[in-house]
């Protein structure tokens, strides 16, 4: 009996605070006021009361007070007016003690896995073995049985770190993101199940459970993004997503690339008898090579649904809609890692079982996401779209490292590093957003346009967003460096140059674009350091601008430190560390350890390139931004990556003409030959008795003749069937 | 074909009824049909006495040759605007009628000379009157079987015949009489 | 014996026939009632012959079954009768028509 049995306690913990806090808001709801959904009246404006009546009165007032105040930097309640009660904070902290549980647990299940004791007979080690926890069976099926089962390795175990210790900051961050809000406890509740269908699903011990969890995401997800569900919607031609439709569009793309997943489950199932990860490994080695790879294709397509990937990356962008913790918690540990932990959990049936179209897909996919997101991600002045961009850039990153890699490290490790610097980037730009609260923009502004300078205002949060700016570009010592550079020098070295061009560009673009944000957020021309960290003078908006409280900086200031720690641990072997842990206690180098050589400065040189060229245009300002989309063609590839090369109307178009056409085909089938069959037996039966009607006429001599007619009819077939008659 | 006076006693009445009945049935005036209905009823009378039944025979002269179409006669009286021609005309469907009553009497008419149950009695002879020396009309049997308290007799369903006839006077009282404002 | 009880059963079954067709056919109230009794007289005629038929097989101690079952369909047809024109009477009353075609209460 050692610590790993008890993994379930992991999830346990999660789900006894999710009861708690449901609990709790199942009997305080009945004495609440209903949300204040958006109705006519309050115009253009989104209502965002409190919980009291009069919270509209309060937030106006309050936003008054703002604009009339010159000093507001203690206003930290913003847009979000109204107290919180004391419920509500009660479900807060329920969450954030069961995730300090869950997150503890991890923690000591990785110091057990690092000990790595013998486990099993004949001296087997738990980083080599794993251990299997088996639940219970769900049913019995003949003698199939579909069991719920969890395992833990040492994918797990780094999965179940960092899901738990992001969820843990992000719940932190949260207690002062939505202070006030009127679903504050609903908010909680949200995260909590969020949190517990993630660990379910890197728990899995098979496919059943990974799709039970994966399901449960995708659920979730849908339940954060659509938070804000009584927000009016933004203004036309705004970039911002309006939540319910934002919703439903994740919940339904991410759906179609789960359709293709479950048939590969099937396949897989159907072909091995097993939906065991172990067990698959070897048994897929004996069936069909070419009906692996499909199968594992199909697989992939529920990743690309899930991981955002090209053609299904359009969900992720419009999941801006919901609150920026909630943004984060999606895209650093929790929704878009379950596609990439997917892949990385099947790397042995992708790399041995499939044939290498297999992974081909799963490369040149990733490959082209990163550039094309990255692309979309230059035009976008939504910060929070930027990152949204980024992240689909990144997870193709990810894709990639699996594709080309030799073993899941090189993905798993930019995973992991990522999860820490984007989850960084999503919360600093909460804070922004939090910051830049206006009696227009009652839940901040977003625009970067209306930005600039803020480094002055919030420099806590500026350094942060920083040094996760500097990781995502891959500059040394920072992580990304460490996860990133490998991923673009393995594609060389494994002699897929399109995929090298491809991601080398896109590093430069990623510097480029993520430095943008920086100096239209934080700087600004006339800034110090060359506007690098600008002042009061270069902000461009109207509100009052100030320091986030401790609540939302302390989760900053960790990511920041886990940044810049695990960068500064890879100059004393991180990765290959990370590269013998995960791939239970083998000696597995990455294929490009980061030096100096001509690979590694051509990576760093083009997130320099980017840095500089943003520097130029937005720091300095010696280039204007105009320069490129002033000729006829830069407009125009400008108005493309603005449109987001039209990728949404598209689908707009697609949904409307071939997905509703054919609804309305089914509709029509509906209507005349289902409701005409239904409708029509009724007609049959009216109008026979509507025929029969008329034989009552109520009058006695036709019923006379009736019954004397009858008798003569008896008689007759008497006499026939005596054989009387016709003899 | 042996001849005898019972063989024309029975082939006169019985042209007799069945022209009466066509009579009853196809007279346009109702009065005329009414007055073919008493020589009908006569005619089965004649039958019943040469079948041997001579209390049915008065029963019927009493009853239904007096009684009863007087009766008819009387509602004719009383509903009729005019006894005039058309009086008793036939309804559309007549030719429907027509058509079960022939298929009708076709089939009993040849059950009666073909069915298995009727092929042992029917052809066998009937006791006609003046037959039969010894029997002495059956009246007094008949007497006997419905009002015997002594012996066999269908007394009691009498009695209750006798309860019918007071309650459908009562009841064509009440159905026929004024309505009271 | 030159009448068998064959040529009595036609004849019933004939003057059957053209008081049915008479009810069945009549529009006057009047004149479907005298089409009924012709049945029942018809029936009644059917039954005495039976009856003299076996009166002729055993003639001491006869039961005369057909006999007793006509007198008590004569009596009964009395008290119809009787009933029936009342009806026609009160009928005539109401409606100042016995023309069973306009008479259409049980029409659904």
């Amino acid at each position: 009996m050692i610590l790993v049995d008890f993994a379930w306690l992991i999830p346990a913990a999660v789900l006894a605070a999710l009861t708690l806090e449901v609990l709790i808001y199942i009997v305080m709801r009945f004495s609440r006021a209903p949300l204040p959904i958006a109705a006519s009246q309050h115009g253009g404006e989104s209502p965002d009361g409190g919980e009291a009546p009069d919270a509209h009165a309060a937030q106006a007032a309050q936003a008054e007070h703002g604009n009339h105040s010159t000093h507001s930097t203690h206003d930290d309640h913003g847009g979000h007016g109204g107290s919180t009660p004391f419920w509500a904070q009660l479900c807060s902290w329920i969450g954030i003690a069961g995730l300090l549980g869950a997150f503890g647990l991890s923690i000591a299940l990785l110091v057990e896995f690092l000990q790595n004791p013998v486990v099993g007979p004949g001296g087997t080690h738990l980083l080599t073995a794993g251990r299997f926890i088996h639940l219970y069976d769900w049913f019995n099926f003949g003698n199939l049985t579909y069991p719920i089962d969890f395992r833990v390795d040492s994918l797990t175990v780094i999965m179940l770190v960092v899901v738990t210790g992001v969820s843990l900051l992000v719940h932190i961050y949260s207690t002062g993101y939505t202070r006030g809000d009127p679903g504050y406890a609903r908010f909680f509740i949200e995260l909590a199940l969020f949190t517990l269908s993630m660990l379910i699903l890197v728990l899995a011990a098979n496919l059943l459970v990974i799709f039970i969890g994966w399901e449960l995401v995708g659920l979730s997800s849908y339940l954060l993004i659509g938070f804000w569900f009584y927000h009016a919607p933004p203004p036309r031609g705004s970039e911002l997503p309006y939540p319910p439709p934002a919703q439903v569009k994740a919940f339904v793309t991410t759906r179609l690339g789960d359709f293709g997943f479950m048939i590969g489950i099937l396949i897989l199932f159907f072909q091995t008898g097993t939906f065991n990860f172990v067990a698959l490994n070897t048994a897929t080695l004996h069936v069909d090579k070419s009906l692996i790879t499909i199968a594992m294709i199909l697989v992939f397509c529920g990743a690309v649904g899930k991981s955002a990937q090209f053609p299904l990356h359009t969900w992720l962008p419009d999941a801006m809609a919901g609150p920026t913790p909630v943004s984060a918690l999606i895209h650093a540990a929790t929704m878009v890692a379950a596609g990439v932990y997917l892949v990385a959990r099947l790397f042995p049936i992708y790399a041995q079982a499939a044939g290498p179209q297999a992974f081909e897909v799963v490369g040149y996919i990733g490959a082209f996401t990163a550039l094309f997101a990255a692309t979309i991600a230059l035009t976008r002045y939504d910060i929070k779209g930027v990152l949204a961009y980024s992240t689909i850039s990144q997870l193709g990153y990810m894709f990639v490292g699996l594709a080309v890699g030799d073993s899941n490290t090189l993905g798993m490790y930019h995973l992991f590093t990522h999860a820490f610097f984007k989850a960084l980037l999503f919360l600093g730009s909460g804070c922004v957003i939090h910051a830049l609260v206006t009696a227009q923009d009652a839940h901040g502004v977003q625009d970067m346009r209306k930005m600039g300078g803020l480094a002055k205002f919030m420099p806590v949060t500026a350094i942060c967003f920083l040094i996760a700016n500097l990781a995502i570009s891959g500059i040394p010592p920072f992580s990304g460096f460490w996860s990133k550079d490998p991923i673009i020098g393995t594609a060389w070295d494994k002699h897929d140059y399109i995929i090298y061009g491809m991601t080398l560009f896109t590093a430069f673009l990623t510097a480029f674009y993520m430095f943008r944000l920086f100096f239209m957020t934080f700087g600004g021309k006339g800034g110090a350091f060359g506007g690098l960290w600008g002042g009061r003078d270069q902000y461009r908006g109207d509100a009052h601008p100030h320091e986030s409280p401790l609540s939302m900086t302390f989760p900053l200031m960790v990511l920041a430190a886990a940044t810049v720690l695990i960068g500064l641990a890879g100059f004393t072997g991180l990765n290959q560390g990370f590269a013998w842990f995960l791939n239970s206690g083998v000696n597995v180098s990455f294929a490009v350890t980061p030096g100096l050589d001509l690979l590694t400065l051509f990576g760093v040189g083009a997130g320099v390139l980017g840095i500089a060229l943003a520097w130029l245009m937005y720091g300095l300002g010696i280039v204007p931004a105009t320069a490129f989309t002033s000729n006829p063609i830069g407009a125009f590839v400008h108005r493309v990556l603005y449109n987001k090369y039209y990728l949404d109307d598209l689908y707009a178009l697609i949904v409307k003409y071939i997905a509703l056409g054919l609804a309305n085909l089914a509709a029509l089938f509906d209507k005349y030959i289902i409701d005409g069959i239904v409708n029509g037996s009724a007609k049959a039966v009216r109008s026979l008795g509507s025929l029969t009607r008329r034989t009552e006429t109520g009058k006695l001599q036709n019923y006379g003749a009736a019954l004397f007619g009858g008798a003569m009819i008896i008689l007759l077939i008497i006499f026939f069937a005596t054989g009387a008659i016709g003899k | 074909m042996h001849v005898d006076l019972a063989s024309i006693a029975f082939w006169v009445i019985a042209i007799v009824l069945v022209g009466a009945s066509l009579a009853v049935v196809l007279q346009r005036n109702i009065v005329h049909a009414a007055l073919a209905l008493i020589v009908v009823f006569g005619a089965a009378a004649g039958i019943y006495i040469l079948l041997n039944a001579e209390f049915i025979a008065i029963v019927q002269v009493l009853i239904y040759a007096g009684a009863v179409t007087i009766l008819i006669l009387f509602a004719i009286m009383l509903t009729q605007h005019s006894m005039g021609r058309n009086s008793n005309p036939f309804s559309t469907q007549w030719w429907l009628a027509a058509l079960i009553c022939i298929l009708l009497g076709g089939g009993i008419i040849y059950a009666v000379g073909h069915s298995v149950m009727a092929i042992g009695t029917a052809t066998s002879p009937v006791l006609l009157a003046g037959e039969g020396s010894g029997v002495g009309g059956t009246v007094v049997r008949l007497g006997q079987l419905l009002y015997s308290p002594f012996q066999y007799s269908y007394v009691l369903p009498f009695e209750i015949a006798s309860v019918v006839l007071l309650v459908a006077i009562v009841g064509a009282i009440m159905i026929g009489r004024e309505e009271e404002e | 014996m030159g009448v068998s009880l064959q040529a009595f059963l036609v004849l019933g079954a004939v003057v059957f026939c053209i008081g049915l067709f008479g009810a069945l056919s009549k529009r006057n109230a009047v004149s479907i009632l005298m089409g009924i009794e012709i049945m029942l007289n018809a029936v009644n005629i059917t039954l005495v012959a039976f009856a003299s038929s076996f009166l002729h097989q055993q003639p001491k101690n006869n039961p005369l079954t057909g006999q007793i079952f006509a007198v008590f369909i004569i009596t009964v047809a009395a008290a119809e009768a009787s009933v029936a024109l009342a009806m026609i009477i009160a009928i005539y009353r109401r409606r100042n028509t016995i023309d069973v075609g306009e008479i259409n209460l049980m029409r659904w």
